[in-house]
């Protein structure tokens, strides 16, 4: 894989990786998702209107980000199997610093910064042991991101990482998946898959609780994460087994308790064909939204009580972020951008764009 | 190398203005009747011929007169299956049928640590009927079967009477469980498995396949997903960059250099897959069914012209370029479907739901 970092470096290098700031941060929430247009591969921060505010080049198909909103920075990870990551300020104040996955690790696509900014946490593969792992990067002052440990994650393929609102815990979905990178995403252990949700301790690594779904739901390989107001973890999932099966997607963990699982009505269930492709809480941590691009349809929860309060069709809508309580913004491969929620009608923001596709993950901050 | 990107299980979608493109109105009933059928049909029949093959034979103390009619046996049997393995849907993935037939690729070596851990105890109670299908899907299936014949002991090679008595057995009771599943595909398949019924006659009622369109989207994802198995799984980390660096041994059946044959045996399975579906395209989209159907022919010939055991032709830069160019050819016969044929047929593909994360 050193061809592929070195590549990358090339590639940084020529691209400058020279953000094109339009405009500073001002006091309005901004948004960041990662994009394909044209042939470029961008992340991209975005006011709440859908306009760009710094565009920051990446190599390849970026995927989801660590934020650090308190000193104004994130870092972009390349969708998995994903050897660069790139810091950037999202004033576009200083340039972009590309990192390089360590030697025998790749990134998933998600990670998270500590708050007080002395650390960045990614999930990666240690791949030819076949297990997962948290990097842990220096994110201090000078610190240049170096790479300075990993704790395990008690499962494999670890995708999406939340932190606790208590600021030192870490959430990790092991979505239980076996992959290499020589074979892309291809799945390597679907007979033996067990996913598992695990809290980390983020000083040390030490492994709080795990916990695992009913064994019937093996194949259930849980992704994709967020914290409501009360502190429950909410997760979506992507069924690996065959299409017939159709396992509640959504589910919620509480400290100490056994997960849970809300399915929805059952042509909501059905919609979702399997696959939740991003997760996320309104702005009052009330409402959940799931999103599956392969139904095309983003799907609404009570997080008080996990009751299905509606959907939004979107075609290839994947990346959901927080816009205001019950709302939010919606992007898709399809270069929409719109308003949804569960009880006001769809505002357009951004219509359908040739050539232009917004990825999985849409994130405020 | 450049790292391929694999599709998740789950990734095309009805195309929202459907009903400009339709697929044939008796899409499911084609698919099954005229490919898979036959395709799972000979799978089982292959298998229970190796059985039998492998029951003579091994009754007889094994040795030298009988061991090529059991290769034989073993390399048709991988020849059908190759023809079956792009199906990676309905009964081929419930039950892990598919991991029990061929545990690849095993990228922590789980199959031979297994298998010998399996043949050092001998413990004759894994080899009773049934007693395998609950032990690990690596030690279930062809690969696990081409290991004790070609590898570890070694059966094919070994004098008669060599003391190898319980790894013959255990071949044989590889063979019957790949026999077993393999008739568990062909009854799931057949107008009396609710598989095959669900696929060849959608309806609004159904849970599986409600429509023509849904049975198309499943046959083009298996088409597409089955051509990039072929090149990114297949080939391009066996070929890597170059003949000094190629890896014959990440090669799927390569101790019984089974390889290319079934290499090509899987094209000329996604040809006659793609055949089956007898799809019609628009006056100006009629260029996609000779383009497919070339380009496909020309991948399988690419691979059958090399006739080099795998292991030299890797070294030998003409047969490297050769599989090389396969490669590339499946890579466009996979656009041309991804780009072309799904959308004629209501299907498309997007952004997000086509690499799933």
């Amino acid at each position: 894989m050193a061809i592929d970092r070195r590549r990358f470096l090339a590639v940084a290098a020529a691209a400058g990786l020279a953000p094109a700031t339009l405009r500073a941060a001002g006091p309005a929430p901004l948004y960041l998702a990662a994009r394909r247009a044209g042939e470029r591969y961008e992340a991209v921060v975005l006011d709440a209107q859908g306009c760009d505010r710094q565009v920051v080049p990446m190599p390849a198909r970026g995927h989801s980000f660590a934020l650090d909103p308190a000193r104004g920075r994130a870092v972009v990870f390349g969708r998995q199997p994903g050897f660069f990551a790139v810091a950037f300020r999202l004033d576009g104040a200083q340039p972009p610093v590309p990192l390089q996955a360590a030697d025998g690790r790749h990134f998933f696509g998600h990670g998270v910064f500590l708050p007080d900014g002395r650390r960045m946490i990614a999930t990666e593969n240690h791949y030819e042991a076949g297990h997962g792992v948290l990097g842990v990067y220096d994110a201090s002052e000078g610190g240049g991101y170096r790479r300075i440990g990993e704790f395990a994650t008690g499962g494999i393929g670890p995708h999406e990482v939340v932190l606790l609102p208590d600021g030192k815990t870490l959430c990790v979905a092991n979505g239980g998946i076996l992959t290499h990178p020589d074979y892309g995403k291809l799945e390597l252990n679907l007979d033996t898959m067990r996913p598992s949700l695990a809290y980390v301790d983020a000083a040390d690594g030490r492994l709080l609780e795990q916990v695992e779904l009913p064994r019937e739901y093996h194949r259930l390989s849980i992704r994709h994460l967020a914290v409501a107001a009360d502190g429950a973890v909410w997760f979506g999932c992507q069924h690996t087994g065959p299409a017939a099966e159709r396992p509640p997607l959504v589910g919620r963990h509480r400290r100490g308790r056994a997960a849970e699982l809300f399915a929805g009505p059952s042509e909501v269930l059905r919609g979702f064909r399997n696959y939740v492709g991003s997760v996320a809480v309104d702005t009052a941590g009330a409402v959940l939204a799931t999103s599956s691009p392969v139904g095309g349809q983003v799907v609404y929860w009570d997080t008080a009580n996990g009751r299905c309060l509606g959907l939004t069709r979107l075609a290839d809508g994947c990346g959901v972020a927080p816009l205001a309580p019950e709302r939010f913004l919606v992007n898709s491969g399809m270069g929409e951008l719109v308003r949804a929620g569960p009880a006001a009608p769809v505002q357009a923001v951004l219509p359908p764009t040739a050539g232009l596709s917004w990825d999985n993950h849409f994130r405020r901050v | 190398m450049p790292t391929s990107k694999w599709l998740v299980a789950a990734w095309v979608a009805l195309a929202p203005l459907a009903a400009l493109a339709a697929p044939p109105a008796d899409l499911g009933q084609r698919l099954a009747d005229d490919y898979a059928r036959p395709a799972v049909a000979r799978l089982a029949q292959q298998a229970e011929a190796l059985q039998a093959s492998l029951v003579g034979w091994c009754g007889q103390g094994g040795g030298q007169p009988g061991a090529p009619a059991v290769g034989q046996a073993f390399r048709h049997t991988v020849l059908a299956w190759s023809g079956v393995e792009f199906l990676r849907f309905g009964p081929l993935v419930q039950g892990n049928r598919y991991e029990r037939l061929a545990f690849w690729p095993d990228t922590r070596g789980v199959m031979q640590r297994q298998v010998r851990a399996l043949l050092a105890q001998a413990d004759p109670a894994a080899l009773e009927p049934q007693a395998l299908a609950k032990r690990s899907v690596a030690l279930q299936g062809l690969p696990a079967l081409e290991y004790v014949l070609y590898d570890e002991p070694g059966l094919l090679a070994a004098p008669a009477g060599a003391d190898t008595a319980y790894a013959c057995r255990y071949a044989v009771a590889v063979a019957a469980n790949v026999a077993g599943v393999a008739g568990e595909l062909r009854q799931a398949w057949s107008p009396q498995g609710d598989f095959g019924r669900q696929f060849t006659a959608p309806a609004p009622g159904n849970d599986l396949y409600r429509s023509q369109q849904e049975v198309a989207a499943e046959a083009v994802k298996a088409l597409s997903t089955g051509l990039q198995f072929a090149r990114d799984v297949k080939l391009l980390p066996v070929l890597a960059d170059s003949p000094q660096a190629a890896r014959p041994k990440r090669a799927a059946f390569w101790r019984s250099d089974a390889t290319l044959p079934a290499l090509a045996a899987s094209v000329r399975g996604l040809r006659a897959f793609y055949d089956a579906g007898g799809y019609a395209y628009a006056d100006d989209e009629s260029w996609i069914e000779a383009s497919v159907r070339g380009e496909l022919d020309r991948a399988a010939a690419a691979v059958e012209a090399v006739e080099l055991p795998l292991q030299q032709a890797l070294a030998d830069a003409a047969a490297w370029r050769r599989l090389a160019l396969a490669g590339m050819i499946l890579k466009n016969a996979k656009d041309i479907v991804d780009q072309h044929v799904a959308p004629a047929l209501g299907v498309t593909i997007g952004f997000n739901a086509l690499d799933g994360d």
